[in-house]
């Protein structure tokens, strides 16, 4: 079942008289499965806020649809179970941490001593057990983005949107928020992670988007991403450098001594090159895909794009 | 509810305003306290040539005339301690809390003019009622009609409310909101001398205009001088400025919930 699904999302913001209007979202078709982490990725700019900021009705679309959990932005009740941690955020500042906590369960109609228990374990969840008495004015960037992922838990929601949540937090607070972004996953919860930072984004995600100038240019699983269609690593021990495979089967990439990098015109061709390796009396350590990073990924993507403009 | 109350009773504590009112109502009462007895009383009840009743009928009371004065004073504290609070609400970064949850901006903007109001006003009528009580006790000036008084300054907060939180969502800036509350109150008086206005022109679209203006605007001051009046039990002539005002500001009320509706943050 899908939790978010947007059709033909476009949001034009309208500047200054002079600037005119900048389109932050065109046309953008995204569909969320219930239980899986989705990452939006894009530059700087690319509209990954404004996505979802339009999913909770905090910005108002300009044309498409939205809907979260079948209902639209506009429907208050389309938020009832859904948490959201924000890009940039300022909490009411004179609220303590476990104020803030309170203060978002009362907004989310929940008892207080729902609240009062979700608290407890959220502090421990996102280790600010130590600091759930002090004020949210003297945090600091890595503790109030701590404090702002366990608001955003406070319903026990179903979809979570959290938006550059490893900015301003240390490696080790890096870590803690995967883990529970893990966990919550776990639940059998959605996670919508907008991030501009792909290692992060690549560990723990299912599928991903890549938003560039408030269009999609592509989205898949991080396999899909990383993986490039039929190169492959063969790992032997290659004594002659000189090693050709025949035109219908492929090309070979790159040859070292303990290295084989090809590129296949068929699934079937990986057969070919072994039996060719064998027959040169070659030891053969590995076969596998060739992969490459997210990251690497996200630039070639985003230079094609920029090719075709 | 109970969330948005308490929410703007911790900032209020937070922002350090109720140490005003407090230092606000100590003065009043040391005031009250070194004023001598016959002091006071010369100066509050005359005597002398006019009897009471006729200086009652000219002047107005002195002693409700100085209390309304304070209570006055207090609603406009009280409006400017607050005119930064939607602003604030509405920032870059803290607008998210409030609108990613599930409740209504409508809703939100509603419950958040209520909590203001009954908070803000609370501490007006808190502070008002403690001055009241030391007067009673060290001139024995107590007089039950103080209570409309007070009614007067939970109106009046609601009236200048209605201007402030109108420009307070619609700029989200502080200082524009207290502007727009400025304004009003120098419209207010401008519109006073509507009769002098009219009589330079002699165009009966002209003197329409200024009608109108006037019938539509908020009129607080008027509004504050029709409860004095009760408050002493002087007759009221005319109720009209209280009904116009009090519309004008649910149609300002109105306008912010329309505002912040449409607005995007
Ligand atoms: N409130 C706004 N008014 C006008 N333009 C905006 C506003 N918010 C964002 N934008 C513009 O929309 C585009 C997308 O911004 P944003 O969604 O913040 O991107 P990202 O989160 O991917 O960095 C940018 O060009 C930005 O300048
Ligand atoms: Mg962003």
């Amino acid at each position: 079942m899908q939790i978010v699904e947007t059709e033909n999302l476009t949001k034009i913001y309208q500047t200054g008289l002079k600037k005119g209007n900048i389109i932050a979202l065109d046309s953008v078709g995204l569909r969320i499965e219930q239980g899986e982490i989705f990452g939006l990725l894009g530059p700087n700019g690319a509209g990954k806020t404004t996505f979802v900021k339009v999913l909770l009705g905090i910005t108002r679309l300009t044309s498409g649809s939205v809907l979260i959990n079948g209902l639209p932005p506009e429907d208050s009740n389309s938020r009832e179970r859904v948490g959201f941690l924000p890009e940039n955020h300022r909490f009411p500042p004179h609220l303590t941490g476990s104020g803030l906590l309170l203060f978002a369960g009362q907004l989310h109609h929940l008892p207080e001593t729902t609240i009062k228990e979700r608290s407890t374990h959220l502090l421990r969840l996102v280790g600010m057990e130590r600091w759930g008495t002090t004020k949210i004015s003297r945090y600091s960037k890595g503790m109030a983005q701590r404090i702002g992922l366990a608001q955003a838990l406070i319903s026990d929601p179903d979809l979570l949107l959290l938006d550059e949540p490893t900015d301003g937090v240390d490696p080790v607070g890096k870590n803690e928020i995967k883990e529970v972004l893990k966990r919550v996953k776990s639940e059998g919860k959605t996670v919508l992670l907008n991030s501009h930072l792909l290692s992060e984004v690549e560990t723990i995600a299912d599928r991903v988007a890549i938003l560039n100038r408030g269009k999609v240019v592509r989205v898949g699983t991080v396999d899909e991403f990383t993986t490039r269609g039929l190169r492959y690593e063969i790992e032997a021990d290659i004594r002659e450098e000189r090693l050709e495979i025949p035109e219908n089967v492929g090309k070979v990439i790159r040859v070292t001594t303990k290295l084989l990098v090809v590129e296949l015109e068929h699934i079937d061709g990986v057969n070919a090159v072994i039996d060719q390796l064998r027959m040169k009396r070659i030891s053969i350590k590995s076969v596998q895909p060739a992969r490459i990073s997210l990251e690497q990924s996200f630039m070639e993507t985003l230079s094609d794009g920029e090719e075709r403009i | 509810m109970r969330g948005i109350l308490r929410d703007t009773v911790i900032e209020l504590l937070d922002r350090k305003i109720i140490w005003v009112f407090a230092v606000i109502v100590v003065l009043a009462v040391l005031i009250l306290l070194v004023t001598d007895d016959i002091g006071f009383r010369f100066g509050v009840g005359g005597s002398g040539e006019m009897d009471l009743g006729q200086l009652n009928e000219v002047l107005g009371n002195p002693i409700l005339r100085g209390f309304d004065l304070f209570m006055a004073f207090l609603v406009f504290l009280a409006v400017v301690a607050s005119a930064g609070i939607f602003p604030g609400m509405l920032q870059r970064g803290r607008t998210e809390f409030y609108m990613s949850k599930p409740i209504s901006r409508a809703s939100l903007l509603r419950r958040k003019v209520f909590a203001i109001w009954v908070v803000y006003g609370g501490l007006v009528l808190v502070s008002g009622f403690l001055v009241y009580l030391a007067a009673g006790l060290f001139h024995g000036a107590f007089d039950g009609s103080i209570l409309v008084l007070q009614l007067l300054a939970l109106v009046s907060l609601l009236i200048w409310l209605s201007v402030s939180i109108l420009f307070g969502v619609l700029s989200r800036s502080t200082v524009a909101s207290l502007m727009a509350v400025l304004l009003v109150w120098v419209v207010e008086w401008v519109l006073s001398y509507r009769e002098f206005f009219k009589s330079l022109t002699d165009s009966s679209v002209g003197n329409a205009i200024i009608d109108t203006v006037y019938f539509i605007f908020p009129k607080p001051d008027e509004v504050s001088d029709i409860f004095l009046r009760i408050a002493s039990d002087r007759t009221v002539w005319d109720w009209q400025p209280v009904w116009t005002t009090l519309a004008a500001a649910f149609v300002l009320f109105y306008l912010s919930t329309m505002i912040i509706k449409r607005q995007d943050f």
